[in-house]
């Protein structure tokens, strides 16, 4: 065993002993990624919060039952399987108009309302983020998951195709045709018509872009 | 290398995960079609966007209800954990407990100053003056009913300063309070002074028959003594 392997063994045994800092050893590192992963995926950070913290309980709760390997691929498995446990409840619910609360990663429709508030450099960047995020939502969840399972988790399309439980090739071709769908989302959205900021001038029409 | 395969191999290539020599084929053919080429641009543009996606932070009260959470359902060998980490810190409190009771046994403090408590005298009985001790052995009766007079009428003296006491005890340190608590009542004052009118009166008419001629010394039981009943009783004896 590598020195780094032999101290998360030791880590993980503690943790499965029910010492506390060993379990926050072991996960905190990885709350940013799997809250990313679980928020894209389930299209609402409120929602995604409810689906994190059961996430986060059924890892610690099965911690015995890991076997020594890769950790990050187990914890997100165990989160993807909350998420399509979520769908299953409300199948109506993975949508990015879902009630937010106080969402901090802002729909297309709250940037536009908030427009005037947001210097014009941090509102662009809010606005590829929610188009972003509008065109995941857009896809199918199998694709969605093997894009943000690559984004988030940094897996190979081995890992990949194990955690969902697919041929390698079909994992390949989910993410293809995940792509293909993004490009030309995004695509489009780049040829349509451009919010109107209220008491803003239009960037299209300063930047020559013909607008449709 | 077809546009078939060249399709297929598109996002490994993309991401990184080809094997270098057929990535190399791949790169060949991307270069000989422009279709290919052409779908691959556009996946590598769909990736560089959707890869920028940012990172999102769980707020801390998300964080904190997890927390919660997790102390909720913690495994149960937490016991065990709590356990061996109380039993050392319980077992040297026990230690220092132990050591710090030897230590106070060798280092004992000087004995406080004993605390000035109002201690009640032993009760001494009431004894007779110090004349009825002199009076010798070898003395005739009519010395000692003379003596036992005079003693009686000194003990009926003292019994004045003892009914002031009620109980008859010696004037010590520390009785007036139990002396103030059983003072007696008007009605006990006056049985003792009516008591010891009669105790005089007795010690006068021992003195008085032993004052008598020697003639009637012996038959002193059969003398009608003064006094009334005394009188009754001689009448009846003869």
């Amino acid at each position: 065993l590598e020195p780094r392997e032999d101290e998360n063994l030791s880590l993980l045994r503690a943790a499965r002993q029910g010492d506390r800092d060993a379990i926050d050893g072991m996960l905190k590192p990885l709350y940013p990624r799997l809250f990313s992963f679980i928020c894209r995926y389930v299209g609402s950070n409120a929602l995604a919060e409810d689906v994190f913290q059961e996430s986060v309980l059924r890892i610690v709760q099965n911690l015995k039952t890991f076997v020594p390997g890769n950790f990050d691929a187990w914890t997100f498995t165990i989160a993807r399987n909350c998420c399509n446990d979520f769908f299953r409840r409300n199948p109506t619910t993975a949508s990015l108009d879902a009630p937010g609360g106080e969402d901090r990663d802002f729909a297309l429709k709250d940037i536009v309302a908030a427009a005037g508030t947001f210097p014009e450099a941090e509102l662009d960047r809010k606005i590829e983020e929610a188009r972003l995020k509008q065109a995941l939502a857009n896809l199918p969840a199998e694709q969605r998951e093997v894009v943000l399972l690559r984004i988030y988790g940094g897996f190979s399309f081995k890992e990949i195709a194990k955690m969902t439980e697919c041929p390698l090739n079909t994992a390949l071709g989910r993410m293809h045709y995940a792509l293909k769908a993004l490009q030309k989302e995004l695509a489009e959205e780049k040829t349509a018509p451009a919010f109107r900021w209220p008491g803003r001038a239009d960037s299209s029409q300063e930047n020559g872009n013909e607008l449709r | 290398m077809n546009c078939a395969d060249a399709k297929k191999n598109m996002v490994e290539h993309l991401l990184g995960e080809m094997a270098p020599e057929e990535s190399a084929d791949l790169r060949r053919h991307l270069r000989e079609c422009a279709s290919c080429n052409e779908e691959f641009t556009r996946l590598r543009a769909g990736w560089e966007r959707i890869s920028g996606l940012p990172l999102l932070q769980p707020t801390p009260g998300c964080i904190g209800r997890v927390e919660s959470a997790i102390d909720a359902i913690a495994p149960p060998d937490r016991a065990a954990k709590r356990m061996r980490v109380l039993v050392p810190v319980f077992g040297a409190l026990a230690a220092a407990s132990i050591l710090l009771a030897v230590g106070l046994m060798f280092m004992r403090p000087p004995k406080p100053a004993p605390v000035n408590v109002p201690v009640p005298a032993p009760r001494q009985p009431i004894v007779a003056p110090a004349q009825a001790a002199e009076i010798p052995w070898d003395t005739s009766f009519d010395d000692e009913c003379a003596a036992l007079g005079e003693d009686i009428r000194s003990l009926a003296s003292t019994s004045t300063h003892s009914s002031e006491h009620g109980l008859g005890f010696a004037d010590t340190t520390g009785m007036s309070e139990w002396d103030a608590m059983a003072k007696p009542s008007n009605h006990i004052d006056s049985s003792i002074e009516r008591l010891k009118h009669d105790i005089e009166e007795i010690g006068t008419e021992i003195n008085d028959e032993s004052a008598q001629p020697p003639e009637n010394k012996g038959s002193r039981g059969k003398s009608a003594p003064s006094g009334t009943c005394f009188a009754g009783c001689a009448d009846e004896l003869i």
